[in-house]
């Protein structure tokens, strides 16, 4: 009954066939037969969103961007608040988990070879979306303003501080004064809530709009004139939905038990004065900061922002036909290279300046990532070795 | 504070003695210093090398010249002059000369009181035993100037003051370190050594802390006597005054009264005075108790309750620093503990009344609030045990759904290949 | 769903047994779908629900009505972890640090003597929290203290 009454309610108003009809082209859209688990990542990148925005209006109802207030309202948040510990693990979590997808979606892009014309553009978004989500990152760990965040943010400005010409500009821009303060957590915290969200919300629309627009790409070699339109295939509903159930929900069951098990920790209040030991960013940050450390301040500038250029430009410098991996061993092999110099640079970073027990003999790495022998002699600090994966 | 340990000296209260340095300062600046100085005194342009000497003195900057200690008239231009006879020159006065010249202005109220300093030493110099045995002719003993100096006195409230709370161990030592010198009298030569090694001795002289106990604070200074085997408990009690309060409650007070029992010293010893420690219980009570008497067991008795509060103690608060360390958020058992470990700490003085029945009620206390805290953690920890036990059905659920959407994931593939081949079979 | 069904419209040969196995595993799903919603929005609902009388810590904490403290008597409490002792003089409340700043005991507000005393070594501060006699080496922390509509309110 009442069903049969909104909708004749809406059909008097609305052209409600034409609407049906587009919702359901959209819906049943038909995907390419190559369609793989691996594609349900990008979708997978769009739900942590959703979630880090609907649990971050959670934590904007009790957390207040003040240095005297903000650590105490996380505190109250995670300590007082029914079940906001669960809200801000799952926000921390998100994050982190984001990243992670976002970055395997891009790999699986990277992989399959769907950069490639016609859609370049879909691709430079997407590297911009992963460039958001980076300063999402870092503008958010600021803000419960704890020992961790304060000098985590402190080194990383200070890093934006060592580019030529305008660094010191950026450096006071970012902080909003000469040092991490009441200014820094304001302007992070606006940009984090307000100017981020809704910059990526209209990049993920336009993404998405491209993607549903041009359809997925297949695995066959970039036609010459434009694509030629898919016919048969996978319809996106229910069959690939189905699919992304699946993976969502263990996601969404990752995300939660990773909540439990292993809490961030709110730590100490940020202090001023107390400088803790071996000061690291987070571990997204960790390739870029180690390497850094190798080169002298600018050429490790120079050398770490090509990085985000040849994944932005990627598209435009692979004109390469084919889109099948095994016929791309150059690309393959490149991608895999760079795949390993960040892990093998993260893991050096996540190294650096710890003491570490390996078959029962105690190591301490220095700033570099090199292990010595602990307790180790006088000599260890004057020698300066390059690290072996580089010399 | 201070006040009580150096009753005499700090009387005037803190605002007076500061005032009291910059009133001096103002005139040290205000001064054209040595060149007026020595226009004035004329004694300095021979003794020219007591100027530096002098210079920094608590006197000098109060123009108070040589003449007032040494005679003489320093107005005169020649030492002829200066030293004539009628100008009450003396020279270097001696010991007893020295006692009645400093008091002949620190003992006038009409002098001091301008500075705010009380006039009783030369009284209370007189009733010590270095007052009556100087008096008695011995010069050995130590007069105003052994202790304070003589040309460079300084304030007492300067570091560099030989009588300064830090340096006063050392200056008693100067005499009281000689054997040679305290053989002659049957008195140790060897208590600074002990004293170093004491509790006190450390508190002052390795960490600097000014209110720990020097000799003087137990023998006096102006007035220095060795107190009696009686007047121990009141010595010690300037400081402890808990302590001193409940041993008045224990049965020790009333032989001590009789002169059986030294009150502290008896346990606790003396110059070489260690921290308290709950193994004087074993050590010190067996001394007079043999082990098996009811008073032994009383004090094991005792000891046993320190042992098991202090215990409680230190167990609770492993147990809240280490919820704290999981992430928990712990401030109300941060102030149970507070609130615990001061009856922990009010216990040490309570002992002094070896009365278990009182010593208990602090006992139950702690442990009651160390039972408390212990509870209200180990809450906490059920609580994130059950969000962890949560997960186990969470995951029942998620499999659940993964292998519905799965089942049908199959259906419609199936169905579409159906489809696929009828289309085939069609064409 | 149902338009699934239409869409895909099954052959004649399927059992009217595998219809029901279908439906149930739709229904299974659509169930599966509202618990999952449901088991996001009511942990966000419990969080919305205000924990306490008062958000959390502002400037300034409410910890105690004036009419629970008679002028001349005190009263402790606990604020962040640590005991707060609260002394309402004829004039005004006075808030210090309750940990004695010797070995941390908790002191107490004697009326009778018009001090703050430490139960554990004697040692005194009056009410300006200075020390009177006994060896604590530092006053005891005041707070700045707010008498609004009867409550008290405490700057941490």
């Amino acid at each position: 009954m009442i069903k049969r009454w909104i909708k004749s309610w809406f059909a008097e108003r609305y052209d409600v066939d034409q609407i049906e009809e587009a919702v359901k082209g959209q819906l049943e859209k038909p995907l390419p037969k190559n369609i793989s688990w691996f594609h349900t990542l990008g979708s997978m990148s769009l739900f942590l969103f959703v979630s880090q925005v609907l649990t971050g209006i959670l934590l904007l109802v009790y957390y207040r961007p003040t240095v005297h207030d903000a650590f105490e309202s996380v505190k109250f948040i995670t300590t007082t608040a029914y079940m906001g510990w669960l809200f801000r693990q799952i926000h921390a979590w998100g994050a982190n988990l984001m990243i992670v997808v976002v970055f395997l979606h891009m790999l699986r892009t990277y992989i399959t070879g769907s950069y490639k014309k016609p859609r370049e553009l879909t691709w430079v978004l997407g590297a911009a979306l992963f460039f958001i989500t980076l300063v999402f990152g870092f503008t958010g760990y600021l803000l419960p303003w704890n020992q961790l965040a304060y000098w985590a943010t402190t080194v990383g400005t200070e890093i934006a501080g060592a580019v030529p010409y305008v660094g010191n500009f950026v450096k006071t821009l970012l902080r909003g004064g000469v040092a991490v303060g009441g200014e820094t957590i304001s302007r992070f915290f606006v940009v984090h809530v307000i100017v981020l969200p809704w910059v990526l919300f209209f990049i993920i629309v336009v993404h998405l709009f491209l993607v549903r627009y041009q359809g997925i790409a297949t695995m066959d070699p970039v036609s010459p004139g434009r694509e030629p339109k898919l016919k048969e295939g996978v319809p996106f509903f229910p069959d690939h939905v189905l699919k992304e159930g699946i993976v969502f929900f263990i996601l969404i069951g990752i995300l939660v038990t990773l909540s439990v098990l292993r809490p961030f920790d709110l730590g100490e209040k940020a202090d001023p004065l107390q400088t803790p030991f071996a000061i690291k960013p987070e571990w997204y940050f960790l390739p870029m900061y180690q390497m850094i450390k190798y080169f002298p301040k600018l050429i490790g500038i120079f050398i770490t922002s090509l990085g985000p250029l040849l994944l932005i430009l990627l598209p435009f410098l692979d004109r390469g036909k084919e889109r099948n991996p095994l016929k791309r061993p150059i690309s393959i092999t490149l991608g895999v290279i760079g795949l390993l110099l960040l892990i093998g640079l993260g893991m050096l970073g996540a190294l650096s300046e710890t003491k570490k027990n390996f078959f029962g003999k105690t190591y301490e790495f220095n700033i570099y990532g090199i292990p010595h022998a602990f307790p180790s002699t006088g000599e260890t600090q004057a020698k300066i070795q390059p690290p072996p994966s580089l010399s | 504070m201070n006040k009580n340990r150096f009753p005499s000296l700090f009387q005037t209260g803190p605002q007076k003695i500061f005032f009291f340095f910059l009133l001096m300062q103002c005139q040290g600046l205000g001064w054209a210093q040595t060149p007026q100085m020595s226009e004035n005194n004329s004694c300095l342009l021979c003794h020219a090398d007591m100027q530096e000497d002098m210079k920094g003195s608590i006197h000098a900057q109060q123009g108070i010249f040589c003449n007032r200690c040494h005679g003489g008239d320093p107005a005169q231009p020649t030492k002829e002059l200066a030293k004539a006879p009628g100008t009450g020159y003396i020279g270097s006065p001696n010991k007893q000369q020295i006692a009645e010249m400093c008091g002949t202005c620190h003992a006038n109220v009409e002098v001091m009181n301008f500075y705010g300093i009380r006039t009783d030493q030369l009284a209370q110099y007189k009733t010590s035993m270095h007052g009556k045995k100087l008096f008695e002719g011995d010069t050995n003993v130590a007069v105003c100037s052994d202790c304070h100096g003589e040309h460079d006195i300084l304030p007492v409230g300067d570091p560099g003051s030989s009588v300064y709370p830090l340096n006063i161990p050392k200056t008693c030592n100067r005499c009281h370190g000689n054997e040679k010198l305290m053989s002659q009298y049957k008195l140790p030569a060897d208590i600074f050594k002990t004293y170093q090694h004491s509790v006190h001795g450390k508190a002052l002289l390795e960490e600097k802390d000014l209110s720990a106990a020097s000799c003087i604070s137990c023998h006096g200074y102006h007035g220095a006597v060795p107190p009696g085997a009686r007047d121990v408990g009141t010595t010690c009690g300037k400081c402890h005054m808990n302590e001193k309060k409940y041993f008045l409650e224990s049965v020790h007070a009333g032989i001590s009264a009789q002169g059986k029992f030294s009150e502290c010293i008896s346990c606790h010893g003396n110059h070489g005075v260690q921290p308290a420690s709950k193994a004087l219980y074993d050590q010190a009570c067996v001394r007079c108790h043999s082990a098996d008497t009811p008073e032994a067991k009383r004090g094991g008795e005792i000891h046993q309750m320190l042992d098991e509060a202090e215990e409680k103690l230190r167990s609770a608060t492993i147990l809240v620093k280490q919820a704290s360390i999981e992430g928990f958020f712990v401030e109300p058992e941060m102030a149970a503990l507070e609130a615990a470990k001061t009856n922990v700490i009010a216990m040490a003085p309570l002992q002094h009344t070896l009365l278990p029945e009182r010593i208990s009620e602090l006992h139950k206390k702690v442990v009651s609030a160390a039972a408390d805290i212990a509870r209200s953690i180990h809450q906490k920890q059920q609580f994130l045990r059950w969000r962890k036990l949560s997960l186990i059905p969470m995951w029942v659920f998620i499999a659940m759904m993964i292998s519905t959407l799965w089942i049908k994931y199959r259906q419609l593939h199936s169905r579409s290949r159906e489809k696929q081949d009828e289309k085939k079979k069609r064409s | 769903m149902n338009n699934i069904e239409e869409q895909n419209p099954i052959g004649p040969a399927i059992l009217k047994k595998e219809m029901s196995r279908r439906d149930f595993i739709d229904w299974v799903i659509k169930g599966g779908i509202l618990a999952t919603l449901s088991g996001m929005l009511l942990p966000a609902l419990a969080y919305l629900w205000p924990v306490m009388g008062h958000g959390p810590k502002v400037d300034m904490e409410e910890v105690a009505a004036l009419e629970e403290i008679p002028v001349g008597a005190s009263k402790k409490i606990v604020l962040a972890g640590s005991a707060l002792l609260l002394i309402r003089t004829p004039q005004e409340i006075k808030a210090f640090s309750a940990i004695c700043t010797h070995l941390g005991c908790v002191v107490d507000w004697d009326g009778r003597k018009h001090e703050i005393v430490c139960p554990c070594h004697a040692g005194v501060f009056d009410l300006e929290g200075r020390v009177v006699s006994g060896p604590p080496p530092r006053p005891l922390p005041s707070y700045l203290v707010k008498v609004i509509n009867g409550k008290i309110y405490i700057k941490l």
